[in-house]
């Protein structure tokens, strides 16, 4: 899991084999959460056993994940996320306009914005397209760019 | 008309309404999806093109100005021949509306139809402040203020 990337509701942990929950000063509430990891349940399904509010969830996730007591799983499959295969696709778009340096750029735009392919949202992509069309020299060829990638939106959003 | 040049626009969820205005503030076109008529761009652009109009005499280079209203947000850019004025819901993402408006107006220009229509508007947009004369007391006034650095004079 990137640095600095913000809990998200769809995340699911599991307690982390480097650091026991005993050797951390843990408050009644941290305590319930870590009881509840199995390395299945979301960060929202814990919440909601819980009860507690989004920002109490996320703020405990949030500590946790500080003290190294977690170690992220996975992220269930969301709407929020673009499909691989759209990824897949923009990164060979951009390829065909900026050659081999396309992957050193996508990489430092997405660290940029904070996120990773894994973590992309749908709703980061418009922003994320536009960014990286910033890389390429000749307005004309930018253009083109974002054209085809307005198309790919579309469809994205149309849940192609 | 003009929705046939601007359909990446229309096809974005949360477009209410579009126009595009020249630098006297004729409408050329308008798209709406909603209640949004002439009178309400006309009364937007003539604000947007003291404002640009503005800009270009201070040599500013700004090309877009997104500003959010109570029921969504105003995205107006600013091409030398007219301004392109889209009123959008407030969860409408910006760079979303910015790479449809880079788009289209990019084809736009790539028309010759289009090109032979924008060569006969004009392309400087009206700067009302050059227009503006200020009678002696205002400009005693002013004069005051700037001295003094206060608009209630120097304390000593």
């Amino acid at each position: 899991m990137p640095s600095e990337t913000p809990i998200k509701s769809n995340m699911i942990f599991k307690l982390s084999n480097q650091r026991s929950p005993q050797e951390v000063n843990l408050k009644s509430l941290e305590w319930a959460v870590v009881t509840q990891l199995n390395g299945e349940k979301t960060v929202g399904q814990i919440g909601e056993i819980l009860s507690l509010s989004d920002n109490e969830v996320l703020q405990i996730f949030s500590n946790l994940l500080d003290e190294g007591l977690l170690e992220y799983v996975r992220a269930e499959n969301s709407d929020d996320a673009p499909s691989p295969a759209f990824i897949n696709r923009l990164e060979r778009r951009f390829k065909m306009y900026v050659g081999p340096i396309a992957d050193i750029i996508i990489n430092d735009t997405l660290t940029e914005l904070k996120t990773s392919r894994q973590y992309l949202e749908k709703s980061q992509i418009p922003f994320f397209v536009e960014i990286l069309s910033l890389q390429i020299s000749s307005q004309k060829k930018r253009i083109q760019f974002q054209k085809d990638m307005l198309n790919e939106i579309k469809e994205m959003f149309n849940g192609r | 008309m003009i929705e046939k040049y601007f359909q990446n626009l229309c096809e974005i969820d949360g477009i209410e309404a579009f126009a595009l205005l020249d630098n006297n503030n004729h409408i050329i076109g308008t798209w709406t999806n909603s209640q949004y008529d002439s009178p309400i761009f006309s009364e937007i652009g003539e604000s947007y093109l003291q404002i640009f109009g503005i800009e270009e005499n201070l040599k500013f280079h700004v090309d877009e100005i997104v500003l959010q209203f109570d029921r969504g947000l105003i995205f107006v850019r600013r091409h030398a021949k007219f301004l392109l004025l889209i009123i959008a819901n407030s969860w409408v993402d910006t760079s979303h509306v910015r790479l449809a408006a880079n788009v289209s107006i990019f084809d736009l220009e790539g028309s010759r139809k289009i090109q032979r229509a924008l060569n006969k508007l004009p392309s400087t947009k009206p700067n009302r402040f050059e227009e503006m004369k200020l009678d002696d007391v205002e400009y005693f006034m002013i004069n005051k203020i700037v001295e003094s650095g206060s608009a209630f004079g120097n304390p000593d």
